[in-house]
């Protein structure tokens, strides 16, 4: 019995050894948008050996609809600004054929309609957010032209009194961890940064994932420009966060208790981003 | 009775000693160098058992029988200083896992010493004790397993070379208990104590002097861990040799089976106070482990009764139920080839990384299952064939029932979540929302066949007892 075990924990191992394993590979493009614009992701069956070696790399552009939806809101808002409101009507009218529910688009071309001329929307441009306005074309090795190529501003490798973690990402959100690199009033420090479609949409996932949980000791910030807001939930943790176009920025951080001493380090913080 | 007592009494101070030793060596190692901690703790046992009537063995040593001195000596440096320094040696800060380290350091090492029990003491203790020890093992696998999910208790997975070193370690912890075993039949527990423990010390004294330097720089409280570990030690070495020297090595060597379920259940109530949290133990898999653990350390704890040939089972149904157990046997030994779990690793931290794959039977708890069911099925009838005491291959076939009951419990409880061809990035972040590691359980024909087999088996067995197939029996109705 001892001679068969043996001999089938052997052939087994031996068995592990060549054993095959189904692994995915490809790329999935995206849009910032959030459409998928290309999955040529496959699954196909390998030695266990090779395994580490395929994966699916996801890829974020603005696709040529979006590129062109950007530009032609872009002139249809620069039309109202200059109170061209017959050119602004044609521009929203194309943005509206493309995408019926695109910006304001709908709203401005209803009240320009109606004889009235409506205020240019500032806050959405066409940069903004995203990573290349280039057709789509294949992935190139080492190119950085994914979303999270973009995030990584909001997550530099160096902050004053922090060391850095590895940084988090997927293909809309960017998170990295710092550890004080010496005496801090602070425990730990959490940088994310998460791409919208529009920055109305930063400005409404910053109420529900920033303000609606760091409720206590509120302040409204004035951070590089940015209009930003600081809170606390009043026992550990403390957070800013502001929105960039169609980024949401928030930072936190945590201490053994009173986070409202947190606040100057926050805004230093905050402060050492762009 | 009070024998009966006093063993138990000695089964639970060994138990406590051995995991105690476990925990307080995990304690010292960060906070002296290896030779120390095993000098120290070693040379704190000798003070400790000397003291307690000891030192009258010094002055008496040249009335002890030169053998049975050599081998206190040997046996004693061999278990108490060698092991356990070749073991440490292998520990680092979770590599291999504390799970990993409890397995390869007590479950072996005693399965180890059940095996060198049977092989090479004069006195042969009954098949039933490996058979109950690999089930014994089965289980602790089982449970160590279930500590957490993903479990990271992946036997030869991530540092293959350190827990063979173990391994070799238990082959050297087997030799020299086994050694005081012989020695404690001739001088008694306490003698025998000193002796080992005695040759442990010095021998971890001079080992201990080219650390000596750093250690002295330490502060007392880097002391104090090592000090405890050398009480734990004295605890486990008096309780061991005591049983060892009364029931046999075999017998003994259930208090580091026992261990695993013991130690689970100290941290079930250290969790279940929330002093650390979440409870990460999947309960099931702890359970049933835990229970074929017990089990199993039950089978070898009886299995140390005499034979008696006219309590010999004969007959066809005794026939059937060998032959049974051998087939289930082949088919278990099968079965450790085919498959049991299909697994997935998924990770999601710069790219995707997906792989599905197949493990086979010796990659799962329950995959071990069919053949300690098997082994017991086969010890169970040959020692009833050979007229062991009833208890011990009726205590085995139960055994054998249990296992098939478990086998269900434990068909999606993994031995192997670690591959070494899985990106690190993705394994280290198993359990978060950035990778996941999943298995579902394979209905097995051949693993399920062997396991109905050695049901069988012991059916078979119970059978033959209840018709009153004793060899001797013929003959005394013959005389009547």
């Amino acid at each position: 019995v001892t001679l068969m075990m043996a001999l089938a924990v052997a052939g087994a191992s031996a068995t592990g050894c060549q054993r095959k394993v189904q692994v995915k590979s490809g790329t999935i493009t995206m849009c910032t948008a959030g459409e998928v614009v290309s999955d040529d992701v496959k699954t196909i069956t390998v030695p266990a050996n090779k395994a580490a070696a395929y994966s699916v790399r996801t890829v974020t552009v603005t696709c040529d609809k979006h590129t062109q939806l950007q530009a032609l809101y872009a002139e249809s808002q620069a039309a109202l600004a200059t109170g061209d409101t017959k050119l602004a009507e044609a521009k929203l009218a194309q943005v509206l054929a493309l995408d019926p529910a695109y910006g304001k688009a709908k709203a401005q071309a209803a009240a320009i309609a109606k004889g009235g001329k409506p205020a240019p929307d500032t806050s959405l441009t066409p940069s903004t957010g995203t990573t290349t306005t280039a057709p789509v074309a294949p992935p190139k090795p080492g190119e950085t032209t994914t979303t999270v190529g973009a995030l990584g501003k909001w997550t530099p490798d160096s902050i004053t009194g922090f060391v850095a973690g590895r940084p988090l990402s997927d293909a809309l959100s960017v998170s990295r961890e710092y550890i004080p690199s010496g005496s801090s009033p602070a425990q730990g420090l959490v940088i994310v940064a998460e791409q919208f479609r529009t920055a109305a949409d930063a400005k409404s996932g910053m109420e529900h994932e920033v303000k609606q949980s760091y409720t206590k000791n509120v302040a409204t910030l004035k951070i590089n420009g940015h209009d930003a807001y600081f809170g606390t939930d009043g026992k550990r943790f403390a957070a800013i966060g502001f929105t960039d176009g169609a980024v949401m920025v928030a930072l936190e951080l945590t201490s053994p208790s009173s986070p409202q001493n947190l606040r100057s380090l926050a805004e230093q913080v905050a402060k050492q981003l762009p | 009775v009070n024998a009966r007592l006093a063993t138990a009494a000695a089964l639970v101070a060994a138990v406590l000693g051995a995991m105690a030793s476990f925990v307080l060596t995990t304690v010292a190692m960060d906070s002296l160098p290896d030779a120390v901690v095993v000098g120290v703790s070693a040379l704190v046992a000798f003070v400790l058992v000397a003291s307690g009537g000891g030192w009258r063995v010094l002055g008496t040593l040249r009335a002890i029988e030169r053998r049975a001195l050599v081998l206190g000596l040997i046996g004693g440096a061999f278990a108490f200083w060698g092991a356990p320094l070749l073991a440490l040696s292998q520990r680092a800060t979770s590599a291999p896992s504390g799970a990993d380290t409890l397995f390869f350091t007590t479950t072996i090492w005693g399965v180890l010493v059940v095996l060198g029990a049977y092989f090479f003491v004069g006195k042969r203790t009954a098949l039933t004790g490996i058979a109950g020890a690999v089930c014994s093992a089965a289980g602790a696998a089982g449970l160590l397993a279930s500590w957490e999910y993903p479990s990271s208790f992946s036997p030869f997975a991530k540092f293959p070379v350190r827990e063979a070193l173990m391994l070799v370690a238990g082959l050297i912890f087997a030799a020299g208990v086994l050694a005081l075993a012989e020695a404690a039949a001739r001088l008694g527990t306490r003698v025998t104590a000193t002796l080992g423990l005695g040759a442990a010390a010095a021998l971890g004294l001079i080992a201990s002097l080219p650390g000596l330097s750093v250690a002295a720089s330490a502060g007392r409280s880097a002391w104090r861990p090592s000090v405890y570990l050398g009480i734990a030690v004295a605890i486990f070495a008096v309780s061991w040799i005591w049983m060892a020297a009364r029931a046999g090595a075999s017998a003994a060597s259930a208090s580091l089976l026992l261990v695993p379920p013991v130690m689970t259940a100290l941290a079930v109530y250290e969790q279940s106070t929330a002093a650390y949290g979440v409870n990460p133990f999947e309960m099931r898999g702890v359970l049933t482990g835990s229970a074929i653990v017990m089990i199993g350390a039950g089978v070898v704890l009886v299995s140390a009764a005499d034979r008696d040939d006219s309590r010999a089972l004969r007959g066809r149904a005794v026939a059937i139920s060998v032959w049974v157990a051998v087939v289930a046997c082949a088919l278990a030994v099968v079965s450790l080839g085919t498959p049991s779990l299909n697994a997935l690793s998924e990770g999601h931290i710069t790219e995707s990384f997906r792989a599905a794959w197949t493990m086979l039977g010796f990659e799962s708890a329950a995959g071990w299952m069919p053949l300690a069911a098997a082994l017991l099925a086969l010890a169970g009838s040959l020692e009833a064939r050979r007229g062991q005491a009833a208890r011990t291959w009726i205590v085995a076939s139960l055994a054998v029932f249990a296992c098939a009951l478990a086998m269900p419990l434990l068909a999606s409880t993994t031995l192997h979540t670690w591959n070494d061809w899985i990106p690190a990035a993705v394994q280290q972040t198993y359990g978060t929302e950035y990778a996941r590691f999943s298995v579902s359980a394979i209905v097995d024909p051949v693993r399920v066949g062997a396991i109905a087999l050695a049901v069988v088996s012991a059916g078979a067995l119970g059978v033959a007892a209840a018709c009153g197939a004793n060899a001797g029996r013929p003959k005394e109705e013959g005389s009547r």
